[in-house]
């Protein structure tokens, strides 16, 4: 077996910026963890493909009124190769709406692509843990 | 064999009905399916094999097969479905599936849109699109969304060892009724 601690390690690292980018609200800095092909699929959305669309979809998100996201890496697998992985991690997410703030919870899943020697996300989609709205 | 590294595992796996449901006129704006399977152009045999398996899916849910469905994990197979706890392990994937194929009139189609192979093979991940619809006391529910699998090669077959899916359909006009 091949050790890819390291860069389990790694990414659990960029897991942890990639929190603090987005409660610093940063759009460029969260657009530098994406590749140029990459797929943002962000739950009641229709899926960004691509740069620009995941930046406009990103800078919509970021700029939700009263927004609060928090992520927590909690599963990373590499491939032995050591060019594709995967994070599972919970989220939580808040924002006010003129119907009310919305308080979710729920888990995601980061697909990770090793370009250049640098882990760039391909993929990324979360879901709600809640009930369905009634 | 892939290497892991857990910080932490994901919570106790629950049973979550998943079906974010819309009116089909909002669907119908919101879908856009894309033209063909995108790959990362290595392992064309992998991909064909990936693209096999989802063929197989879509027979298993059509027939009711829960024993072909359950199949396709691994034994650590996991599930994220919306609006509910991930689903870890083949006996809780049974009864997640159990309880879905359940449902009156249940149809859940899905297209593999890009598949993406490690350089070794060991893993893939799979983005593509689904359409869900089953009835209700309601009326008929129906939902587009997206998914993505991750496959892992064990004993040398690729086995779902993830899926998450979610709704294209805006929060605003989820669960608001049947789509008549």
């Amino acid at each position: 077996m091949t050790d890819r601690s390291n860069d389990a390690q790694a990414i659990l690292a960029l897991g942890e910026d990639w929190d603090a980018a987005l409660a610093a609200k940063d759009l460029d800095r969260v657009m530098g963890f994406f590749a140029d092909d990459a797929q943002s699929l962000a739950d009641n959305a229709a899926p960004a493909r691509g740069r620009e669309e995941v930046r406009a979809l990103w800078e919509a998100l970021l700029a939700l009124p009263g927004l609060v996201f928090t992520t927590k890496d909690e599963i990373v697998q590499v491939s032995d190769g050591g060019d594709m992985a995967y994070t599972i991690g919970a989220h939580r997410i808040g924002f006010d709406t003129p119907e009310g703030r919305i308080e979710d919870e729920g888990k995601y899943l980061l697909v990770w692509r090793k370009r250049a020697g640098v882990w760039k996300l391909v993929a990324d989609m979360s879901n709600s843990n809640l009930p369905s709205p009634a | 064999m892939l290497t892991t590294a857990t910080a932490r595992r994901v919570g106790v796996a629950l049973i979550g009905a998943a079906a974010v449901l819309a009116p089909a006129q909002a669907l119908q704006k919101t879908f856009q399916p894309l033209p063909k399977v995108e790959t990362n152009g290595v392992r064309p045999d992998d991909v064909r094999t990936i693209l096999l398996a989802n063929d197989l899916w879509d027979r298993n849910v059509a027939e009711r097969n829960l024993d072909g469905l359950i199949d396709a994990y691994a034994d650590h197979g996991t599930a994220l479905p919306q609006h509910g706890e991930p689903v870890i392990g083949k006996a809780a994937l049974r009864g997640y599936w159990g309880q879905l194929l359940s449902l009156p009139d249940f149809h859940f189609d899905t297209t593999d849109r890009v598949v993406r192979v490690a350089e070794d093979g060991s893993q893939a991940y799979v983005y593509g699109d689904y359409v869900l619809s089953f009835q209700t006391p309601q009326g008929k529910f129906e939902d587009f969304g997206n998914y993505v699998l991750i496959y892992e090669r064990v004993d040398g077959e690729f086995k779902l060892a993830l899926d998450i899916d979610n709704s294209n359909t805006p929060r605003a006009s989820a669960g608001k009724g049947a789509a008549q």
